[in-house]
């Protein structure tokens, strides 16, 4: 009894010990991805930049899924809505007419559509707050579930959907410069400055739209 | 009323042959850590249990107040020179092993508070490995060898990269792009000797990577924890692609502006190719690393 026991603690901790090395393609595209998310955010040169993601989806291919290769054109996705940008949403389209998948595509929603197309409950968890709070289309709820995010790109990609959501306020627009300042994210930090910019110009507020503007002439 | 008095004698017997009735001896120790220590545990003295740890207490000290009871007749295995090492083995349960390497030695005096010594199989079988130790310090000198070199600003490394970025510079002006490519070929040399040096500095870090591959799960936080030279020197490879990549995006750019140049788009071509077997080489030492690191969370592709 001893013995076998013995034996099988043995084989517990071998299992443990040697359990299986991640695939290469997976580790390759993974940390391609990663490299792509911050020389994007960072706004570093546009080619190399783009090598990153480019090597990340092959590396996906290699390994054949689609899930994941859908996950990826989100994460693209994701960071042109951080940076205000438009998402270009052809290719992901592709992938799922090929492979729905209900978590995806209800992301997908999530960051194009109206939100109330949106099922809270297939987000990720740490959106789930921010989501019923789009819902309720009350700017200082909004910006209340974003503060909450501790996610820095979470919070900017929920930034973004506000703003295209019309949901905003300078707190907010000011929360967003100080979270792509903190990371250091030029891309993200310009953009959220024009943004305050043009939150000032409209709202009449000469002098502050001028100072930022001085400011976004020094940093660019 | 016999067989009573026999049976009680039997019991009585065995518990003096026991030592019951012996007379414990407590003698005090100390450990910097209560970690794997209980009260009960084991005193082992050549694989025979001569006695228990009867109590643990922390001193004003900071330390573990250690006692254990040994009962009369093996206090003699407790000398002024012995040594009590905590032995953690892979499977079963701690031990305080005691080590006594001559016997006529002066007992151990009671007011004398030795220091608890720790091991585990691991360090054991690292220890009695020496050869592979030799080997192993050899291969962490060397990569503390390489991420020096890489962290020094006048190192052969750095010297590559700058060389590296200053041909990005050349490259990215086009007067002095065509000057290159015509009339300097000492720059085209450049351009070769650089990538080289890189080429080879993967090569040698791809050999280090192979011997420390054998190494994982006997090596030490040092070199595989988050602030290990693996992850260090993974980061740094890291920065090396990026570089690199960049040098490919100009090389593309390159290549358009001179495709009717025969002669020159020739050598390009080869720089092209030296520059992707960089790329590539670096990309897979710095995802075998990734591979290697035990501490290193599974990568998982997920939405943001």
């Amino acid at each position: 009894m001893k013995k076998c026991m013995m034996l099988l603690l043995l084989t517990l901790f071998c299992s443990g010990c040697f359990a299986a090395k991640p695939p290469v393609w997976l580790v390759s595209g993974h940390k391609y991805l990663e490299m792509f998310k911050e020389d994007y955010l960072a706004n570093k040169e546009p080619a190399t930049t783009e090598i990153h993601f480019r090597k990340s989806l092959e590396q996906i291919k290699n390994g054949g899924d689609l899930d994941l290769l859908a996950k990826a054109w989100l994460n693209r996705m994701a960071l042109q809505i951080a940076v205000l940008e438009e998402p270009a949403s052809e290719e992901y389209k592709q992938i799922t007419a090929a492979a729905p998948d209900p978590v995806n595509d209800n992301f997908f929603l999530f960051l194009t559509e109206n939100s109330a197309a949106v099922d809270i409950s297939l987000l990720p968890e740490i959106y789930h707050p921010f989501g019923e709070a789009l819902r309720t289309t009350n700017k200082t709820i909004v910006a209340g579930a974003i503060f909450n995010i501790t996610e820095p790109l979470s919070r900017l990609v929920a930034s973004g959907l506000a703003v295209r959501n019309n949901l905003y306020d300078e707190e907010l627009i000011t929360a967003a410069v100080k979270t792509a300042s903190e990371k250091g994210w030029k891309r993200a930090l310009l953009a959220w400055l024009e943004r305050l910019r043009i939150f000032y110009a409209t709202s009449r507020n000469v002098e502050k739209a001028a100072a930022i503007s001085r400011r976004l002439e020094l940093l660019r | 009323m016999v067989t009573s008095l026999l049976i009680a004698s039997t019991i009585g017997y065995v518990a003096y042959k026991k030592g019951f009735f012996s007379k414990d001896h407590i003698y005090t120790l100390s450990s910097k850590t209560g970690e794997n220590l209980i009260a009960g545990m084991p005193v082992v003295f050549l694989g025979f249990t001569i006695g228990r740890v009867s109590a643990l207490e922390l001193s004003d000290k900071g330390v573990v107040i250690v006692r254990i009871k040994i009962p009369r007749q093996h206090v003699r295995m407790i000398r002024d020179d012995s040594k009590f090492i905590l032995e953690k083995p892979l499977i079963g349960t701690p031990r305080l092993v005691v080590r006594t390497i001559d016997l006529s030695a002066p007992p151990l005096a009671t007011n004398k508070i030795p220091e608890i010594a720790v091991s585990s199989d691991i360090n054991e079988i690292i220890k009695r490995a020496e050869p592979i130790i030799v080997k192993a310090d050899y291969i962490l000198e060397n990569i503390v060898k390489i991420t020096t070199a890489l962290s020094d600003p006048e190192g052969g490394v750095n010297r590559i990269l700058r060389d590296a970025e200053t041909l990005t510079h050349r490259f990215s002006k086009r007067n002095s792009l065509l000057e290159m490519l015509v009339n300097d070929p000492e720059s085209i040399k450049s351009i070769h000797e650089t990538l080289r040096g890189l080429k080879n500095m993967a090569a040698k870090t791809d050999g280090i990577l192979q011997r420390v591959d054998g190494m994982v799960g006997k090596s030490e936080e040092q070199l595989y924890g988050q602030d290990g030279v693996l992850p260090q020197f993974r980061d740094i490879l890291r920065d090396i692609l990026s570089k690199l990549v960049k040098l490919n995006v100009t090389f593309d750019n390159i290549n358009m502006i001179t495709a009717d140049t025969a002669d020159s788009s020739k050598n390009l071509k080869q720089l092209r190719n030296e520059l992707d077997a960089a790329i590539n080489s670096i990309g897979r030492l710095a995802d075998q690393i990734d591979r290697l690191l035990p501490f290193k969370q599974k990568p998982e592709i997920k939405l943001p």
